[in-house]
């Protein structure tokens, strides 16, 4: 068997903050600031053609 | 080749039937692909998709399996640290981000070093910023093996370590200080892409 997936363990404490402020900042100060509108245009060309 | 080459389906027992043995650089993947990632998806715990080639139907050139997950926190705020510990000794601030999770992303070893890898992480990127998307999608999550290829191939597309160090993901895991981290947790925030 191969290695399993590994879950997502509970951020607690000092790791929590430190994630909960880089969430923060990002969205404050990063928010849409890289522009993805040519792979999502070619991500919707794909999901079209997709057979799902 | 790029994915604009490729039809994305689900790889199921139909695919597997359909397509030649999908082969990639490394044996732990070929084993999750050849073998779990079915009971992976009979269970519900992950989907793996594929990339067939349009010119050849059997040539499977990439798979990659994601799950709903979250990252979830527990603090307490410093500011109000001190006077919450004093009157409510149980109280934390809870947090639920949530996100997908990339288990596996293989490439073809007849494909691989052309760049269709990050192609495969934009695709994923952009398929969960979709205005269409039915549910709220904040982080990509990865379980990227704990080898140089695979975490600069991460870094590269934009990831970064949900834990500052080995050390620490070792501890968060609860495995004994000696274990070898075979994977290791990198998360990409979708809130800086405009779509």
């Amino acid at each position: 068997m191969a290695i399993a997936i590994k879950s997502i363990p509970v951020l607690k404490d000092k790791v929590a903050a430190a994630f909960i402020a880089d969430a923060d900042f990002n969205y404050t100060k990063k928010k849409a600031s890289v522009d993805f509108s040519k792979q999502v245009a070619k991500a919707g060309k794909i999901l079209a053609q997709a057979k799902l | 080749m790029t994915l604009g080459d490729c039809i994305l389906i689900p790889y199921d027992h139909t695919a597997i039937s359909n397509c030649r043995p999908f082969i990639c650089a490394n044996d732990d993947l070929n084993e999750f692909f050849s073998k779990d990632s079915i009971n992976y998806s009979d269970q519900l715990l992950g989907k793996t998709y594929c990339f067939v080639s349009k010119e050849d139907s059997q040539l499977v050139v990439a798979a990659f399996t994601v799950a709903n997950d979250s990252i979830k926190t527990t603090h307490l705020p410093n500011a109000r640290k001190k006077v919450v510990q004093e009157r409510i000794p149980h109280s934390k601030t809870t947090r639920s981000y949530p996100a997908v999770l990339v288990g596996r992303l293989g490439v073809s070893k007849e494909i691989s070093g052309g760049g269709i890898g990050s192609e495969i992480m934009d695709f994923i990127k952009a398929w969960f910023i979709d205005p269409k998307n039915k549910t709220g999608c904040r982080y990509i999550a990865v379980d990227a093996y704990n080898e140089a290829i695979p975490i600069n191939f991460y870094s590269k597309n934009g990831f970064k370590f949900l834990f500052s160090s080995e050390e620490q993901e070792v501890e968060y895991l609860k495995l004994k200080p000696t274990d070898k981290l075979k994977t290791r947790l990198m998360i990409f925030d979708l809130i800086i892409l405009k779509s």
